[in-house]
């Protein structure tokens, strides 16, 4: 499949990646991983006149887990740099859980968690977890830095909130309280390399066999990944009993707008929100206690 | 702008000019030559292309070659150092973990960077590592092994395959000696067509129809012609008005369409160009009017009274493209007699064979000699070259026609394709060499896979269980072109009375023209789904009466020496054997209805033909014809055969034949190259016939050089000729071993005294197969084979998400010449069928464009999805085939279907009438069930 022909350049700092992305802001690309960007060039879905790639600022590949407890993913971290942290399979497995359902190995080595959600497809698998935890994404362009709640950078199907020449820089994660437990769930149509047809998220606080705090979200059942606040509040106070979870479940599909694709039809998608949600809420209880 | 780009590959400094938008596999394959880096799938799907950067595994076609700058790059030609294989490499060897070997170099890539972090990984470690690495054929369960194992092959050892499941009762045949082809291909010397670059060479494009019925009105190619670097552009009116195809009675495609299109994928133009790119871009530039046609998808539409027609009413009424009309004895009587008749509608799917390697073919027109070469990506070089010779109206010896390696075909490479045709003419028009490949949405447009067939079955048994009579009424999905369709719709009913004893039979198939991708043969030949049907009725039978599915088997089971009511005539046959070892070997007895809610296991059986009794085309020419010529100094020899190996083995299978009628040590018997210029006539890989005939006709040859040498031998020893047998690369008197010569001198001698020694034979099915009836000919076989498989699954309830646990297989496939070859196609074939059971549908939209055409959406089973899997042979001898042996290819794929469909029955207690079995089908039953109970 040959692409047509563009322009790659490879700034060593930020602000020169912003200068260079606004002297043409609609022709322009940034290019972290190139696994999503790459196959729509091949497609002919895209045509970009240059990729302006992040590869070489050093700075930006950095995952750090600082001693309160929160975590930081640099801009070109990989999904198996987030995948392989021991300190993050500790301390965020539902981050780790996602990150491994992702695609494959090749895939994990080169696709970055920044790339996943600034692609901003349904079914991201980076983007529910990091929604539940409360992730933000730090944005730089040329006229500054700002930061944006992952819970507002979502607009649309393939649409975020980024202008043509903002980079985002990091994603950070807030440090989990006390007796926090993680866990991300989705259902594929085979074992590696496929696209959810739906996925759940969720972060609780337990305090002994009570929740004190639940966010549960969702991927692939919306324009957007989604927050199924509803959800977490029907957890939030009580035990997760088989009632409360079948609650839960239900609260959680009544959030979900799926469609019809040739991968699930709506029915299914919401049936499995209701399961997933059961088993990711229970999931995430167990690892807090744990 | 072109920029430079330094990269250090398997240690060499390369500095390459290129533009940024080459991928760092272009510059492997194109510009390094490194051709053991495949391209699969350009899309980051099937992992072929995987090398290592800086160590870590990636999918090169996924990586521009810019952003590689400065980076070391390992591929699979740096793997082996001075020669010496990596340990892995001979782990793939010994295991038996390559078939095609297309998938391979990615595959050891995925596994090289996996033992450098992880030295002793686990099964899941190495399901996590390679589930990037898609393969179609050997069922990854080898491949799993092979990593796990790979320290075992540290140090000097040669890769000695497990001689576990060898008989003993030969020198060479039934024992497990490594593919003759497994070192080429695990270190990426293997050449397949797309990895031919000859000098001058140009690239071809096909321009296809976006449309699935239209007529073409008006093709503008001149904006196309006048792009810089195109050479030659060209459309229906530059092709030949003579159509081809695979049955004579049904030739109906153009090279290049001449009136309409009938599919989206339906070929319009092509092009040839400097480069791809060009190729390409000129692809874009031709303008095409059409004028639209009503569209017809579905069959039943197409056969309703006042339907279009898709093709001149001549070529079938009502769009009907195959009809076929049997009644074996009286059904209606039979059912009388029944205690149980059920009858239900059963619907499969549209399963594409998906090999890795994509089709290509490479053209070489010579003005000098009016020749052309074709290397082309085939099953079936024979009828290529036929079909060649039908449409450019010149005699078969104008055209060569080369098989390189071939990375898989299961069906789809099994006729000539328009890429043969196009490749040609544009070679033809510009004398310069032409490539063509498809990529992989043009694999699936392009299509030949299954047909989607629409079942009404109905099967009566008496209460103990005996099949009285069975009614099948079958409507098939053929897709636009005939294809192989006639057989299909044939083979789809024909096969189902091998199986069974059935006294009363009656088919009525009809195979629909519409306006999708033309359906072909694929694995198992239009039997699959039939048998699906089959088996989940008579399990359905079974608890009606009470009986155990296992029992009601056997108690229709076909026997050895029967002439079916079809007059289908069956030799050797261990059909019970296979049932008892999958009962003992898989727990049945304890497991069957036993489980707790959510496991079960199911039983399912099936075969197949060992190469069709007759032609594609009438012809009086043996199938298969052998030619074998030994050296001047008797040391070795060289076997001549057209064969097509593309996978499963069968040159290796072939030279071991071949040695061990000769008396020599595997080894000493070199195979030549896949050439029509080298080796006679052979129909080539389909109807699982290589095995069977290609090796009758190999021993034959054999037979004729040891007469020669017997001659030779007896005036030496004083004996008759009679008393002589060769063995151990000796020649010498049975009765009195001592008294002998050496194999080498005896052919010296003979050589000496009479020239070249050279040995021919043929194979010729035997003449009195099949009744005399319409369509007789076309199910008949020398031998069948027959097989069961009992499969172990869960069903999580929530979800309907089906999980494989265990097969255990058993297959009568006669004499097993290979056991590693024969497992692996088993292991494959279960895995095949799993994802066609579970996964796999092309999905069509209302304008008849498919919309998952390619590896991402349309999910063939990964490395995770894998069962464990247990295969065994069933001893048996077939008196039709070379040492006893018969087909396993095809047949071992049949029992799957079935076997899941039950297995999921008995775990939840829904009966599945549809194909793909999704998880979702599986949820809205098993509601429904309980609404309903
Ligand atoms: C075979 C295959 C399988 C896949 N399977 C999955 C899967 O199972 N689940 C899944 O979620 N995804 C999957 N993907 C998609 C893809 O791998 C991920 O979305 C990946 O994380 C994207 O990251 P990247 O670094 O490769 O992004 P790129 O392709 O480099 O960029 C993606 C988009 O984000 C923009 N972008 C990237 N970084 C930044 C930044 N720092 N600031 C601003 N904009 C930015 C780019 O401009 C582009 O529009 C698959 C892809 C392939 C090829
Ligand atoms: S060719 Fe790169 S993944 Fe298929
Ligand atoms: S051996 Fe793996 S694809 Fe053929």
């Amino acid at each position: 499949m040959s692409m047509r022909e563009f322009d790659f350049v490879e700034p060593t700092s930020v602000s020169e990646a912003c200068a260079l992305l606004a002297e043409d802001p609609d022709g322009s690309a940034v290019f972290a991983g190139g696994t999503d960007i790459l196959v729509d060039l091949k497609a002919g879905l895209k045509h970009h006149q240059r990729l302006v790639s992040l590869a070489r600022i050093e700075e930006l590949r950095a995952v750090e887990l600082t001693a309160d407890g929160a975590l930081r993913i640099g801009a070109t971290a990989t999904i198996n740099q987030i995948a392989r942290h021991q300190g993050i399979k500790e301390r965020f497995s539902g981050i780790n859980d996602a990150a491994m359902s992702l695609a494959a190995e090749q895939v994990r080595n080169q696709a970055t968690v920044a790339g996943n959600l600034c692609m901003a497809v349904p079914s991201a698998d980076m983007a529910p977890i990091l929604l539940a935890h409360g992730a933000t994404m730090r944005v730089v362009s040329p006229v500054g830095e700002r930061v944006v709640p992952l819970r507002e950078f979502f607009v649309g199907p393939r649409e975020t909130i980024l202008e043509a020449a903002d980079v985002v820089v990091a994603i950070d994660v807030p440090p989990p309280a006390p007796g926090t437990g993680d866990a991300s769930l989705r259902q594929g149509g085979r074992v590696s390399l496929s696209l959810p047809m739906a996925a759940v998220a969720a972060v609780v606080v337990m305090e002994k066999r009570i929740c004190r705090e639940a966010t549960v979200t969702l991927g692939a059942v919306a324009p957007t990944p989604i927050m199924a606040t509803a959800a977490g509040e029907v957890v939030t106070g009580n035990e997760l009993s088989e009632d409360v979870l079948r609650e839960a479940g239900e609260r959680a599909a009544e959030a979900a707008v799926p469609i019809d694709d040739l991968r699930a039809t709506k029915e299914y998608r919401l049936e499995l929100v209701k399961v997933l949600t059961r088993r990711v809420l229970q999931a995430a209880a167990d690892r807090a206690k744990g | 702008m072109e920029r430079v780009v330094h990269l250090t590959v398997n240690g060499d400094a390369h500095s390459v000019a290129v533009r940024p938008n080459v991928t760092l596999l272009d510059v492997l394959r194109e510009h390094l030559g490194l051709i053991g880096t495949k391209r699969g799938c350009d899309f980051g799907d099937c992992g072929t292309c995987t090398v290592l950067l800086d160590g870590e595994a990636v999918k090169s076609c996924l990586v521009l070659a810019v952003a590689a700058d400065g980076r070391e790059v390992t591929t699979i030609e740096g793997l082996a150092s001075d020669g010496a294989m990596h340990p892995l490499q001979k782990a793939f060897i010994a295991k038996g973990a390559i078939q095609c070997g297309y998938c391979t170099p990615g595959m050891v890539m995925a596994a090289k960077a996996l033992v450098d972090a992880n030295p002793d990984p686990t099964d899941d470690d190495i399901k996590t590592a390679l589930g990037g690495n898609l393969c179609r054929c050997t069922g990854y369960t080898r491949i799993i092994d092979a990593v796990g194992s790979w320290r075992k092959y540290e140090g000097d050892a040669a890769p000695e395959p497990d001689s576990g499941h060898d008989l003993e009762t030969h020198a060479v045949v039934g024992r497990s000696v490594p593919r003759s082809d497994a070192p080429a291909k695990v270190t990426g010397r293997a050449v397949f067509t797309e990895d031919i670059r000859l000098p001058n060479m140009l690239y071809g494009k096909l321009l296809t129809s976006p449309h699935a019925h239209a007529v073409v009105t008006n093709i503008d190619t001149s904006k196309a012609e006048a792009l810089p670097g195109v050479k030659a552009v060209i459309t229906g009116a530059d092709v030949s008005g003579v159509r081809y195809g695979v049955s004579p009675a049904r030739y109906d495609e153009y090279v290049l369409a001449k009136d309409k299109v009938r599919f989206v994928g339906d070929e319009v133009a092509a092009v040839a160009a400097v480069d791809e790119a060009t190729a390409d871009e000129a692809v874009k530039l031709i303008e095409v009017e059409y004028e639209l046609l009503p569209v017809l998808l579905d069959p039943f539409e197409a056969l309703a009274d006042g339907a279009p027609d898709i093709h001149e009413a001549a070529r079938g009424k009502n769009n009907v493209n195959t009809l076929v009309d049997h009644h074996f004895g009286d059904v209606d009587e039979g059912f009388a007699e029944a205690d149980a008749v059920f009858e239900r509608r059963f619907v499969g799917n549209f399963v594409q064979q998906s090999p890795l390697e994509p089709h290509c073919a490479v053209a070489q027109w010579n003005h000098d000699r009016g020749t052309l070469t074709l290397w082309s990506s085939t099953q079936v070089p024979h009828y290529l070259q036929k079909q060649l010779s039908r449409v450019f109206e010149m005699p078969l010896a104008k055209f060569r026609i080369i098989k390189p390696y071939v990375g898989g075909g299961f069906g789809g490479k099994a006729e000539a394709m328009a890429l043969d045709f196009c490749s040609a003419y544009l070679s033809r028009a510009t004398g310069r060499p032409v490539k063509m490949t498809y990529t992989r949405p043009q694999m699936f447009e392009h299509h030949r896979g299954r047909h989607k067939q629409f079942m009404d079955l109905k099967i009566g048994v008496t209460k103990d269980g005996k099949i009285t009579a069975v009614d099948f009424r079958n409507v098939l999905d053929g897709g636009a072109y005939t294809s192989f369709g006639v057989i299909t719709a044939y083979y789809a009913g024909f096969m189902i009375p091998t199986l069974y004893h059935i006294p009363n039979y009656r088919y009525h198939g009809r195979r629909m023209y519409t306006n999708k991708p033309p359906c072909g043969a694929m694995r198992g030949h239009g039997v699959p789904q039939p048998r699906f049907a089959f088996e989940s009725l008579l399990d359905m039978l079974a608890e009606e009466i009470g009986m155990d599915p296992i029992d009601i088997r056997m108690v229709n089971a076909m026997d050895p020496n029967t002439r079916t009511v079809n007059d289908l005539d069956v030799l050797s046959c261990e059909f019970k054997a296979t049932l008892d070892t999958v009962r003992e070997r898989s727990g049945w007895d304890a497991k069957h209805g036993k489980l707790p809610f959510g496991r079960g296991v199911g039983i399912g059986s099936g075969g197949f033909v060992s190469g069709a009794g007759y032609p594609i085309y009438r012809s009086s020419f043996p199938h298969s014809n052998a030619i074998i010529r030994v050296l001047e100094d008797g040391e070795g020899a060289t076997l001549m055969i057209a064969a097509a190996e593309i996978g499963q083995g069968s040159e290796t299978v072939l030279a071991q034949v071949a040695t061990e009628a000769l008396g020599l040590a595997y080894g000493d018997v070199t195979m030549a190259d896949c050439d029509s210029e080298i080796a006679p006539i052979d129909l080539g890989s389909y109807s699982s016939r290589v095995t069977l005939m290609a090796g009758n006709a190999v021993k034959a040859a054999a037979d004729d050089i040891n007469s020669k040498l017997y001659r030779v031998a007896a005036r030496e020893l004083g004996c008759e000729p009679e008393a002589l047998i060769s063995e151990g690369r000796r020649i010498f008197i049975e009765a009195a071993p001592h008294v002998g010569m050496d194999f080498a001198e005896a052919a010296r001698r003979c050589f000496s005294a009479d020239g070249p020694l050279v040995g021919t034979g043929c194979y010729e099915p035997p003449s009195s197969l099949g009744g005399d009836f319409k369509g007789a000919t076309v199910g008949t076989s020398p031998a069948f084979s027959f097989g069961s498989s009992v499969c172990e699954l869960e069903v999580d309830p929530e979800t309907g998400v089906v999980r494989i646990i265990k097969f255990t297989d058993a297959h009568d496939s006669g004499t097993v010449i290979n056991p590693i070859a024969f497992h692996g196609q088993v292991e494959g074939s279960i895995v095949m069928g799993v994802g066609e059971v579970l996964s796999e549908d092309m999905i069509f939209d209302d304008k008849g464009r498919i919309l998952n055409p390619n590896l991402h959406d349309y999910l063939i089973p990964s490395i995770g999805d894998t069962p464990e899997i247990e295969s065994i042979a069933v001893p048996s001898y077939e008196p039709r085939g070379p040492y006893g042996a018969k087909e396993v290819g095809e047949g071992s794929m049949v029992p799957v279907l079935g076997s899941i469909a039950n297995a999921i029955y008995d775990a939840v207690g829904v009966r599945m009438y549809e194909l793909p079995i999704t998880p979702q089908k599986i949820l809205k039953a098993l509601e429904e069930k309980e609404s309903s109970d």
